[in-house]
């Protein structure tokens, strides 16, 4: 098989065979036209890969928090309460209209537990334990807790942890030209799931998200208009039950004492002006549990 | 010639995603993602506003400290709170959900267990080790995402709780 160099650059004869069977000029123009053809499909083909890997991974990120939402709505099952799940939703996204990122829906519910805790899933999936419900006495309190989460959801905390950068290099997008998207993808996902829920459920964030989590949501609280006091409050009284042995829900998070003791920090000199709402809570609250 | 051509198709690469790479290095332009946000004179939200900043707004980074950037545009210069500002241009169009409910049925018939392994050695209360087993409730997922609140409802129930301190905030700032 005569190869393109040889008939280029090869003997005489084959540089006539060549001349003869293209019949032009010389290969030069069919060449140059070539390289702008092929540089425009590869503009064209990678472009629209990189201009779509936002959206692509906004996508992922929803879906990896889905997975990680059935498993704790499985586990626990749903509190069936579609009123209070309602109003946990409104002031869940009372919060996130100020605050949440506008590609995201936040979906806010109830696990049927009297454990204290609460869990934010990737891509805006929310849960609250009933128990945790019950020990909240107002509004500002309720926002507090669903600021905090948010902050791990707008701050991309758990999806960060667990998905390695390296998948958002080329080799990412070349896998996507070539609809990598195999049995090793979603074997690779569950792996994916199961590192969000070990987090979730045994080794907790770094120390450093959650007080990311908890000075954002001091500033969620002021920028939506509730106490940012009220924070501080209900860490308090956690710490307090924390204290008593009763319920130990803060393994996963840093020292409830270090975690008051910078809210204070970032509370000092603050003016309490925002709103606690403490009749429009018990009135949902009585009514719904 | 084949060199040659090889040569440009690499050059033509490697420009797309250095393009694209650059997109990913911290940026030195950060953009406005919340509904109420102010440029301060200060760093510090009591701190007199310079001006009211729209969702989207694109500002030019100068300096970090802490939780506030300083940051300028439109020949104005003050600083912002970091929560209240992302690194990528914040998508108009929220990530369509509808679309991905097919997989997520498709999902639905997977085995569990999967997902079981972490989950099951713990509970969710943090220290009690259980061994009951763990099921995967997509449908109650789905259930979930329906359950979402109207923007309407929202602004209805921010209304009555006399939330919005953003006009009242402006006031006093001013004053």
């Amino acid at each position: 098989m005569i190869s393109f160099y040889q008939i280029t650059n090869g003997p005489r004869s084959a540089r006539v065979l060549n001349m003869n069977f293209f019949n032009l000029e010389g290969l030069g123009l069919v060449f140059h036209r070539l390289i702008i053809i092929l540089s425009l499909l590869i503009m064209l083909t990678i472009a629209p890969l990189c201009y779509s890997d936002q959206q692509s991974d906004i996508k992922d990120e929803i879906k990896l928090g889905r997975s990680i939402a059935s498993v704790i709505a499985g586990t626990y099952g749903i509190y069936n309460n579609e009123e209070l799940i309602k109003y946990i939703n409104l002031v869940g996204n009372s919060v996130v209209y100020f605050n949440g990122r506008t590609e995201l829906n936040y979906y806010f519910s109830v696990i049927d537990t009297d454990s204290i805790n609460a869990f934010a899933c990737p891509g805006g999936y929310i849960f609250l334990t009933k128990g945790l419900i019950m020990s909240l006495s107002n509004e500002a309190e309720l926002a507090s807790i669903l600021a905090h989460e948010i902050a791990h959801v707008n701050c991309r905390h758990i999806y960060n942890a667990v998905v390695q950068k390296k998948s958002d290099s080329v080799d990412s997008i070349l896998a996507k030209m070539i609809g990598g998207r195999n049995v090793s993808f979603s074997v690779a996902f569950n792996q994916v799931v199961n590192k969000g829920l070990e987090i979730l459920f045994k080794s907790g964030l770094p120390y450093k998200d959650e007080y990311e989590a908890d000075a954002a949501a001091v500033f969620y609280l002021e920028n939506t208009g509730y106490s940012s006091f009220a924070y501080k409050e209900v860490l308090t009284r956690f710490a307090g039950i924390d204290s008593l042995g009763n319920e130990k829900f803060s393994s996963t998070h840093p020292p409830m004492k270090e975690r008051i003791t910078k809210i204070n920090d970032l509370l000092n000199g603050e003016v309490e002006n925002g709103e606690y709402l403490r009749e429009r809570f018990q009135s949902h609250i009585s009514r719904k549990i | 010639m084949i060199k040659k051509v090889i040569f440009v198709v690499m050059l033509v690469i490697a420009f797309n995603i250095n393009a694209y790479s650059e997109e990913k290095i911290k940026a030195k332009k950060v953009y406005v993602f919340s509904k109420n946000a102010q440029l301060l004179q200060e760093q510090s939200s009591k701190s007199k506003v310079l001006s009211d900043l729209t969702k989207g707004q694109e500002l030019q980074v100068i300096e970090i400290k802490d939780m506030w950037i300083k940051v300028s545009y439109d020949s104005k210069t003050g600083w912002i709170n970091k929560y209240l500002v992302s690194e990528s241009m914040p998508s108009k169009e929220k990530a369509d959900v509808e679309s991905m409910k097919i997989n997520l049925k498709k999902e639905a018939r997977r085995r569990a267990s999967a997902y079981s392994t972490a989950a099951s050695t713990r509970g969710l209360v943090d220290g009690k080790s259980t061994t009951r087993s763990v099921n995967a409730d997509l449908e109650a997922v789905m259930k979930m995402e329906d359950q979402k609140v109207s923007p309407n409802e929202v602004k209805n129930f921010i209304k009555e709780g006399k939330l919005d301190k953003s006009e009242a905030n402006k006031n006093h700032h001013n004053h």
